[in-house]
């Protein structure tokens, strides 16, 4: 048995110690940046998806108010595509009716528009304009709900969305309440936060979202602004687009033609 | 030196603080958080692949196998509307079929998910009921009023004894 003074064997006991825990931690355990970067040698923001790179392409939305029927074939879609629960809505469209000497318009949304609107249901008499408003989550360039999130399970992608990490959202609901659009919900199903995706399992793969697919008027369009050959952009760049409450300076990605005041 | 004692222990607890604070933050940090943003970058590939697309992409997935329907409804005033808005998505028809055994025997080969007809007007009446918000140019009626004018005597079905819902125009 080898002699060591107590002295030395706690000094070679610590700086062994020392130098494994370093080893351990710079091999292993380095923050996730910094271990990617070691990782590929190449461009850092290069991610590993298959065949799609988010740093590619930049969404936008438009709808074209003029176009809406009302036939709510985009909020069955939608429910259909995304499995989304009863009454529940990650699209949805309200009609707006005015009459003339009334003050603001009377608004309506039967099951979220799921089923078409039905004549009587907001009283059509002494009606001098009436529209139809499919809403959605806007898209933000600077969203709320990512802002008031305490666990930041809510996140904007380098293609322009917002979205809600499922495996961090403990379904507090502050981001429902801080969305001036209403388009966040809670969901009965998991208890966290769900919102409209624009489809990312759809638009990833160079479908585009089920709600502009299944509406029959080309009232909701879909493009990648960074794509100079989507006509989304000949929109953009030459209609006068609007989008909902300029007055939140949440710069929504979600654009809208022939707005009225009334909307909100 | 006599303070050298000291001054080593000093070391020792900045060191143990800096390894204790990167083996917490590597354990807590998810592994891909950062890479495109201040989260998690797998929560975005996890929303790429939520689930496989239940609807196809337009017409054109349909026609890869009903091409007759297809070319008949490519030139109707009903051409913008995805089939499947009035059927049912694509996923619920094709999924679980054997395509292979169909495609070397189709005379015998028995679908188990018959794709939905519906023929009901309310179909029809979502679109074509007319109403104050619907666009002007939109072509609408009330379809009681249709019928009277007609002369056809309502039901539930009553639409498509006349109209060809993939070609419309009389």
């Amino acid at each position: 048995m080898i002699k060591w003074s107590r002295r030395k064997f706690l000094r070679m006991a610590a700086s062994a110690s020392i130098a494994g825990t370093v080893s351990l931690v710079l091999g292993f355990l380095v923050p996730g940046k910094l271990r990617i970067a070691l990782a590929s040698p190449g461009d850092p923001t290069e991610p590993s998806f298959e065949g799609y790179n988010p740093f590619d392409h930049l969404y936008s939305y438009v709808i074209d108010l003029h176009k809406c029927i009302g036939c709510g074939s985009c909020v069955q879609a939608c429910k259909k595509e995304n499995e989304v629960p009863d009454h529940f809505y990650r699209t949805w469209v309200e009609r707006y009716q005015v009459s003339s000497g009334e003050e603001g318009a009377r608004i309506d949304s039967p099951e979220g528009g799921l089923n078409g609107f039905p004549v009587g249901t907001a009283g059509a008499v002494g009606i001098s304009k009436a529209y139809f408003v499919p809403k959605m989550c806007n898209h933000c360039e600077q969203p709320p709900c990512v802002q008031v999130c305490p666990f930041g399970a809510s996140y904007k992608t380098p293609d322009g969305l917002t979205l809600v990490d499922h495996k961090r959202c403990m379904g507090c609901g502050y981001c429902v309440q801080a969305c001036p659009y209403a388009a966040r919900w809670i969901n009965p199903d998991i208890h966290m936060a769900d919102k409209c995706t624009w489809c990312y399992h759809r638009i990833t793969k160079g479908l585009s979202p089920a709600c502009v697919q299944a509406c029959p008027t080309g009232t909701r369009s879909f493009g990648d602004t960074k794509d100079t050959y989507d006509p989304i952009n000949k929109v953009i760049d030459e209609e006068r687009v609007g989008v909902l409450q300029p007055v939140m300076l949440t710069r929504p990605k979600c654009y809208y033609l022939g707005l009225d005041k009334e909307v909100r | 030196m006599e303070h050298t004692k000291h001054l080593w222990r000093a070391i020792l607890l900045i060191v143990l603080i800096v390894v204790v604070y990167l083996l917490g933050r590597g354990f807590l940090v998810p592994g891909s958080f950062g890479e495109f943003g201040h989260y998690r970058g797998d929560a975005l590939r996890e929303e790429m692949n939520v689930r496989v697309p239940n609807f196809g992409a337009g017409v054109e997935s349909c026609a890869a196998c009903h091409d007759e329907r297809a070319e008949e409804f490519r030139q109707s005033a009903h051409k913008t509307i995805n089939c499947e808005v009035c059927h049912a998505p694509l996923r619920t028809h094709v999924e679980y079929e054997d395509i292979e055994s169909f495609i070397q025997n189709p005379d015998q080969y028995e679908w188990t998910n018959e794709m939905v007809i519906k023929q009901a007007k309310d179909l029809c009446i979502r679109c074509h009921e007319a109403q104050p918000a619907k666009p002007h140019d939109f072509p609408h009626v009330t379809i009681v009023e249709h019928l009277e004018e007609m002369g056809v005597e309502n039901s539930a079905d009553v639409c498509v004894d006349c109209h060809n819902p993939h070609d419309p125009s009389m």
